[in-house]
């Protein structure tokens, strides 16, 4: 009779959020494989409807606290969209430069502190500062950059206020900005040694058959708009995603796992997927690095993603250097609307992958309808698949090594678990009426 | 003596996030006291403290004869930037542990782990957005930052909504932690 294990994995550690996994084997085979999401219920769209849709951005943008601009750009443009606001390249220009920021934060922190640990054999970040500490102090320092840029900009290090409906509240001073040049012109060079260190990593040689989803954009990386692309399918429309893409409960999460609707397939968001299919965007100096270090795509290895990151970091840090040194205090900070009836979506890229939003307004400026779909949902599903095809190869090995590398495998995807919960349905069946 | 106090003489209760409090860059630092907190009720604790603090420090009529910054921090990873040239770090913050709201644990950096062990204490964020003051002091240590002494000071919350009002206790833990490093600064005149 064949030995059944079971690996439980109570608590996930260094990813965001409340979440754990369990994982049935029988004998050589994988029985079963769960993604558990048990951080409670957060009903955000629940508690948007009704409140008037100027509140939108700062509400969401509490979902997370590490990638609020991403809530914060996709609700902004999807009511725009649904209010027919046209904004101006200047305000365009400044919420890439505050998705930079974000960037520079999320990926510096979670490359040296949450996923380099994996690849040393250490339990956290603090316990790599004692082999590495010039690298750590280095993580520390991008991340902080990140932050600055997010304070001077949105006014806050963490949730920023300035972001609105139709802009900004309010341009910052040119000094505000240009004080940051220095910092950054270091970032640069440091964002370049972090992912040339990165990419010295050992990879296990691991490579899943992924349709790699993400924004793209005819003349620019992708972060606030675009088209749908995948390695696998036609490109579509931001409008057409709830048609290709579905969300779905799943008895053993409070979070939705999204699939591809025609096959109910998984499918990956993320940097991996972004430099796939927009290698030819990255800035020159992150291209220019691509190359240096021998980065292919197309690149299917998930615990690469931590090379896709600091490429990503260095066309972050090169952009925002572009944006802040040709900065001029523009107005208006925002577009001045008024209320109308109707509806709009919109797809942003989070640190962690693609993002979609869509809202419906009333003629009083009050939300009728909130959706909200954010990367971690979206990856759910192919984390369980990964880690079906993952397990083969280490569940000979006890059941605490066995436990920690699927956790490697999870980490190598940044999941943000806490901005992935969403209450499950209530179906009511009542019998024999 | 320099003291450097960059928060306003706010009153208990204050419920409003900490001015700007960056350091002269010609002061030399010695003595660093940093208030940790937010304006999470009990969480406020910090903050409020390094203000009794201040006002001590003021009513004394001159002050200790040692260079001594007072900062407030709401990211505990700001402290790590601010460690250079600090020769005693006293940080407070509010904690939870097994101990009644109110209760006031003196640590000494050699004792952290230990103590947050056998006492059940956490400085919470227990996530990726943040690091907790232990995890910050520890990561100074790996750093080669982390001053020769370290004292945190720690004092029992029970509520962490976003309330002005204190749980019964925490206002006189803050008066007495207050007390008891006023008493540690005027000591090494």
């Amino acid at each position: 009779m064949k030995r059944t294990r079971t690996i439980k994995v109570e608590a996930l550690t260094r990813v965001e959020g409340e979440g754990g996994l369990d994982v049935v084997l029988k004998g050589d085979s994988v029985e079963d494989v769960r993604l558990s999401i048990y951080e409670p219920p957060r009903f955000f769209e629940g508690f948007l409807r009704g409140r008037p849709l100027e509140e939108v951005p700062d509400i969401t943008a509490r979902i997370c606290g590490i990638c609020p601009v991403a809530y914060q750009m996709s609700a902004v443009h999807a009511l725009e969209q649904a209010l027919e606001i046209q904004i101006t390249p200047e305000i365009r220009r400044m919420r890439r430069l505050l998705y930079c920021g974000e960037w520079i934060e999320s990926h510096g922190l979670h490359m040296h502190l949450l996923h380099a640990p994996d690849f040393f054999g250490v339990a956290s970040g603090i316990e790599l500062a004692a082999q590495f500490p010039d690298e750590v102090n280095r993580g520390l320092r991008l991340k902080k950059h990140g932050n600055e840029l997010l304070e001077a900009l949105g006014g806050r290090a963490i949730h920023p206020v300035n972001v609105c409906v139709g802009g900004f509240y309010r341009a910052p001073k040119k000094d505000e900005l240009q004080k940051l040049i220095p910092d950054f012109e270091w970032g640069l060079q440091a964002a370049v040694d972090a992912t040339r260190w990165v990419a010295t990593f050992e990879f296990p040689d691991f490579v899943c058959n992924y349709d790699l989803v993400s924004l793209k954009h005819p003349d620019e990386y992708p972060m606030n708009e675009g088209r749908i692309a995948s390695s696998t399918a036609s490109e579509i429309a931001v409008a057409d995603y709830e048609t290709h893409f579905t969300e779905d409960h799943v008895a053993h999460s409070t979070a939705l796992q999204a699939y591809r609707t025609s096959k109910r397939t998984s499918y990956h968001v993320g940097p991996l997927a972004r430099v796939n299919l927009n290698r030819n965007l990255l800035s020159p100096a992150a291209r220019r690095i691509a190359d240096e270090i021998g980065f292919e795509t197309p690149c299917h290895n998930p615990f690469k993603a931590i090379i896709a990151r600091g490429l990503e970091l260095i066309h972050a840090y090169e952009e925002a250097l572009t944006i802040l040194k040709e900065y001029v205090p523009f107005k208006p900070s925002r577009i001045p609307y008024e209320y109308s009836a109707g509806e709009g979506c919109a797809a942003t890229e989070a640190p962690r992958g693609l993002i979609y939003h869509r809202y419906a307004v009333d003629d009083a400026g009050k939300v009728q309808l909130a959706m909200i779909v954010p990367p971690t949902s979206q990856n759910q599903k192919q984390i369980e698949n990964d880690l079906r095809a993952w397990l083969p190869r280490i569940m000979k090995q006890n059941d605490q090594q066995t436990a920690d590398d699927c956790e490697r495998l999870i980490r190598s995807y940044d999941p943000c678990i806490s901005c992935s919960t969403h209450f499950l349905k209530l179906n009511i069946i009542q019998q024999g009426q | 003596m320099n003291v450097n106090s960059l928060s306003p003489n706010i009153p208990s209760q204050r419920l409003s996030i900490p001015e700007s409090n960056d350091t002269p860059e010609n002061v030399p630092v010695r003595i660093l006291i940093v208030g940790v907190g937010s304006m999470f009720g009990d969480d406020q604790a910090g903050w409020l403290t390094v203000d009794r603090l201040n006002e001590l420090l003021k009513n004394n009529g001159g002050v200790p004869p040692v260079s001594v910054t007072i900062k407030l921090a709401t990211i505990p990873l700001d402290v790590l930037d601010w460690l250079s040239g600090v020769s005693c770090l006293h940080v407070i913050d509010a904690c939870q542990s097994e101990s009644a709201a109110g209760s006031i644990h003196r640590i000494e950096y050699q004792n952290l782990t230990d103590i947050l062990d056998a006492r059940r204490l956490s400085f919470g964020n227990h996530s990726t957005h943040d690091f907790s003051i232990s995890d910050v002091l520890k990561l100074a240590q790996q750093t080669g930052k982390l001053p020769p002494q370290v004292c945190i000071w720690a004092i029992d919350g029970k509520h962490f909504e976003l309330q002005r009002f204190l749980s019964p206790g925490i206002a006189e833990a803050i008066e007495s932690v207050a007390q008891q490093i006023h008493s540690e600064l005027c000591s090494q005149q």
